[in-house]
This record gives C-alpha cells, sequence and structure tokens, in this order.
C-alpha cells in the first residue's frame, strides 16, 4: 500500500516535471516564431505566411497585366523568351510567351483555350487555361491541392530583376521527388525566378525575369490577339482500348494517383505500348510497358530536367518518363508486378 | 562614322568640348548626320542606364515587335486546317518550349558520356539510395549495359530517337491531361449542359 502511494507521488512529480517541459517548449515556439528574422524556420505561422504567400502569386500569375521578358537555362542550354499577361475588362485572361532563340514558336493563351504557334509543324489548339511549359500547372492553383505532400517554406529573398523579393522554398516530404525554390516580387508577388532542383540541391532548371513592367491595362502587343485565327483544336480519341499487359506499379511516391491508363502507340516510334499518367498535383509520371523484342533499348538510367529510365520487367520493356529524381522512376519500375493471373504476354 | 567622331559624340553629350565654336559645329553635324543622331541616342541611353534613370522601356518595345510579327504571320487556319488530316495526325504535337530538343540535347551529353567514362553514376543520385534503399541491386545500371554491348552509331541513334519519343508522347499526354481536367471541371460545373463545342 505504501509503496503504491509512494509510485503515485513519483507519477504525480514526473507529470508536473512533464508539463513543466511541454510549457517550456511551446514558449521556446511562441518566442522563435514571432522573431520573423530567422528563415527557414518551419514554425506555424511561418508555414502560414509562405502558404499566404504562395497563393498571392498564384493569383499574381492570373490577374497581373504585365510585359516580362525572361531566360530559361537548363544545363548549358538558354532560352530567351518574352511573356506577356493580361485581364481583359471583361475579365478573359490572355498570355503570350514568345520563343526569342531558335524556331519562332509562340503560346497564345486566351481564357480556356491555349494554342501553339510553330512555323515547320502544325499548329494546334489545347482547351486549357493553363499554358502548359513554363510553369507547372500548380502554380496557378492554391497552394492547398499540393498541401499534403509538400510543404512551403519562406524565407528571405534576395533582389532579383532589381527588385526585393521573397524567397519560397517548395519541399516534398520525402526526398521522391525536385524540389521549387520560388523568389516572388514584394510589391507586385509577381514570380521573377524559379529553381528546379534535386533533394540534394543540384539545380536542373532555372527561370530568370530579366525584365518586368506592370501595366494598368492589358499590353498593347496583345491589344488585338483576339482577331488571330486559332488553329484546330485538338481531339482525343475517346475510345481507349484496355492496358494488355497488366503489369503495374506496385509502389508509387506517396500521393501519386492513377490519371490515365489505356493501351495506346507512343507518338513518333509508334511503338504499342500499355500507357499511364500518374501524378500528385505538381509532378507527372509516364510508364511505357511494350514487347522487349520491340524495343531493344538497353537498361539505362538518366536524371535531368525530365528524368527517363528504362529496364526490363518479366520479359516485357518498362520505361518511365517524369520531372522526379531517377531513383523514384527506377523504384517505380522495379515495382511492376503482373496485376492479374490471366495476364495475356505477347 | 569613324571612331573620331563617336569620340565627338560622346564629348558633346558629356559637355565636355570647351571651346564653343567647335560645339557649334559638332552640333551641326549632329543634327545633319542620321548615323550620328543614332549614336547620340545610344550614348545618351547609356548614360541614363548607367545612371540608373532609364525607365525599363525595351519591353514596350519588344511587344510592338511581336504585334507587327503576328499581324504579318499567315494566318494559321488556313495553313493548318488542309494539312490536318488523318495522315498527318500523328506528328501533330511538338511540345512547344522545345522539350524534345532539349531532352535530345541532355541524352547525347548523358550517352557519349557514358560510352567514354565507365562507372561513377551521378554524384547526385547516391544521397538518395541512401535513404530509399532499392532492395540491394545497383538501381542504375546503364554504365555497365552501354559498356558490355558498345552500340554502332547507327544503333546509338535509333536509341536516341526512340528515347525522344518518349520524352515528347510524355509531354503531349500531359497536355492533353490538362485539357481533360479542364473538361471535367467544366462538366461538373454545368453538369446537365452539353459541350457545344
Amino acid at each position: 500500500m505504501n509503496n503504491l502511494k509512494q509510485q503515485h507521488h513519483k507519477k504525480m512529480i514526473t507529470n508536473a516535471w512533464r508539463s513543466s517541459i511541454t510549457g517550456l517548449l511551446l514558449l521556446c515556439g511562441f518566442l522563435s516564431s514571432s522573431a520573423i528574422s530567422q528563415p527557414f524556420q518551419v514554425t506555424d505561422s511561418n508555414q502560414n505566411q509562405a502558404v499566404a504567400l504562395y497563393d498571392e502569386m498564384a493569383r499574381a500569375l492570373r490577374e497581373l497585366n504585365f510585359e516580362a521578358t525572361l531566360v530559361r537555362s537548363s544545363g548549358t542550354r538558354l532560352e530567351p523568351m518574352t511573356w506577356l499577361h493580361g485581364v481583359y475588362p471583361d475579365g478573359t485572361e490572355v498570355e503570350l510567351i514568345v520563343m526569342l532563340n531558335g524556331p519562332d514558336m509562340r503560346i497564345l493563351r486566351i481564357g480556356d483555350d491555349t494554342s501553339y504557334y510553330e512555323p515547320h509543324d502544325e499548329a494546334y489548339t489545347i482547351h486549357s487555361d493553363v499554358t502548359f511549359g513554363l510553369l507547372p500547372a500548380a502554380f496557378y492553383k492554391n497552394f492547398s491541392e499540393l498541401q499534403p505532400h509538400y510543404q512551403v517554406v519562406g524565407g528571405r529573398g534576395v533582389r532579383v530583376s532589381g527588385r526585393n523579393t521573397h524567397f519560397l522554398r517548395i519541399l516534398s516530404r520525402d526526398n521522391d521527388r525536385y524540389h521549387y525554390g520560388l523568389w516572388i516580387d514584394v510589391e507586385s508577388k509577381m514570380l521573377l525566378k524559379m529553381q528546379m532542383m534535386t533533394p540534394q540541391g543540384d539545380i536542373l532548371e532555372q527561370l530568370q525575369v530579366t525584365t518586368f513592367v506592370e501595366r494598368e491595362n492589358v499590353p498593347i502587343g496583345m491589344s488585338d490577339v483576339r482577331g488571330i485565327p486559332r488553329p484546330p483544336r485538338l481531339y482525343e480519341v475517346r475510345n481507349l482500348r484496355p492496358p494488355q499487359f497488366n503489369l503495374q506499379p506496385q509502389w508509387l511516391p506517396a500521393g501519386f494517383e492513377l490519371l490515365r491508363a489505356g493501351h495506346r502507340r507512343v507518338a513518333d516510334s509508334g511503338l504499342p505500348v500499355d500507357y499511364y499518367l500518374f501524378s500528385d498535383g505538381l509532378t507527372e509520371v509516364s510508364i511505357y510497358v511494350g514487347s522487349q523484342q520491340q524495343q531493344g533499348l538497353p537498361s539505362l538510367a538518366m536524371q535531368g530536367r525530365e528524368s527517363i529510365v528504362n529496364s526490363t520487367q518479366q520479359n516485357l520493356a518498362v520505361t518511365a518518363v517524369g520531372k522526379v529524381p531517377v531513383t523514384t522512376l527506377q523504384r517505380m519500375v522495379d515495382s511492376m508486378r503482373a496485376v492479374e493471373p490471366n495476364a495475356t504476354q505477347p | 562614322m569613324t571612331n573620331r567622331s563617336f569620340e565627338q559624340v560622346s564629348a558633346l553629350l558629356d559637355d565636355a568640348i570647351a571651346d564653343t565654336r567647335e560645339q557649334a559645329q559638332q552640333l551641326d553635324t549632329l543634327l545633319s548626320d542620321n548615323e550620328a543622331q543614332q549614336v547620340w541616342a545610344r550614348y545618351a541611353l547609356y548614360g541614363r542606364v548607367l545612371k540608373g534613370e532609364a525607365a525599363a522601356q525595351a519591353p514596350a518595345d519588344i511587344s510592338a515587335m511581336v504585334a507587327a510579327r503576328i499581324r504579318q504571320e499567315a494566318p494559321p487556319s488556313q495553313v493548318v486546317q488542309g494539312r490536318f488530316g488523318k495522315h498527318r495526325m500523328a506528328r501533330w504535337l511538338r511540345p512547344a518550349g522545345s522539350v524534345a530538343i532539349a531532352a535530345s540535347v541532355a541524352l547525347v551529353a548523358v550517352l557519349t558520356v557514358q560510352q567514354s567514362q565507365p562507372v561513377a553514376p551521378e554524384q547526385s543520385v547516391e544521397p538518395a539510395f541512401a535513404t530509399n534503399p532499392l532492395g540491394g541491386r545497383s538501381p542504375v545500371s546503364y554504365n555497365t549495359v552501354l559498356q558490355q554491348n558498345a552500340p554502332s552509331e547507327a544503333e546509338r541513334a535509333q536509341q536516341l530517337r526512340l528515347l525522344q519519343s518518349y520524352m515528347l508522347d510524355h509531354s503531349q499526354q500531359l497536355q492533353l491531361s490538362l485539357q481533360a481536367q479542364q473538361l471535367n471541371e467544366q462538366s461538373e460545373a454545368a453538369a446537365p449542359q452539353k459541350d457545344d463545342n
């Protein structure tokens, strides 16, 4: 009995001790979160500020009238372009991107239709309110869409394009994805610089806005673009055939979901494949499964702006492409298993 | 214009010509000579840029150029409609933003490096292995494979084309997926209405 009492007493003491530690920790947390001068401290208030800033950037990309020039670099390649954006009084968004080096390629987006013009090839229109190719589509949406698998952290921005910036870092919660650094104009909330990097910090792609001018109205260069004839809209073949090889990845990075699946032919090469597209909201991975004899590629893995892995699984050629580390692709490919016992082999 | 006259324009701009008669003469030249006026304008701009006074006018000029060039462009619908037949469908989509070309450049670089330098996979790849073990087997086996049966020029070109076609296809599918998402959102927004496109 006495013994029991003693134990109880001991427990109470440890409890008191514990709660005072918790209190101390809370106090520390409060103090550090109020000290804004410390960058990269993942506290709640920092997190909220960073999310708010990200959302403001997404809105700025949709709502600002601006004229900008920028350079995209990856590896040794530099691509300068002009980037005009505006909103007509009726609320229709208009965006024009012109490549300044090499073939004269332009992208013109008016409202929900984006047209891709090219000098020697067929121009086409896609029904989409995001211009593909410059920024990830997720940058035009609120951060909540990426919330569970990415976090955004604020930091102190440096001067970019002659303007003061805030700095945001978009980190995946695991090391299965690439990270982004964003420099956002303090005044307009416009994205002025972007870096895409490996979890180890190697930079794979950069965008740098070199001139940026905000306008009252739609930039003059686009005042009459609504009169420009649009190339034909691209329609998809709706009667997709189901996958035939029934080989599917058993491992996906957290948050990746299947967007499309079917049996079709690869563009250009025309190889018949089972095709799967996975996305986590920010980045996408394509997986192709086809006959090994027909394809004949050696096992290989390359990391870059777009990584690619090719390997043989169960006598089938499996190829994965996507803006993720090559290790992630390899792991997905290695996890390919037959999903049905009566899977048809070629 | 000679270097000498460039100097004179520069001097004039900086108000560095002491002799008033020479200054008057210089001004005369400037007013009569087209080229000299351009030089003057350029020097003046340099000066303003150096002093941080120049307004960012460059984009305005570019936008005007862009507008002019768009106006010059033949109406794409006429060019395209006729050629957009069945046979052409296979080639319909070059990734805007030249993903394919960029990809090819990267691939060539990587493949040639692999040919000449054995072993040592990309350093950046290694740390991730530690955190994501891949069941003990070497995950990046391209070095060995390409070393063993070194492919001929033609085979390599064929392999590159194949790899590039996957990259191209990937970006096409991403665009189509964007379109599908857009259509989904719209059909959700206005469920009973039929798409009038």
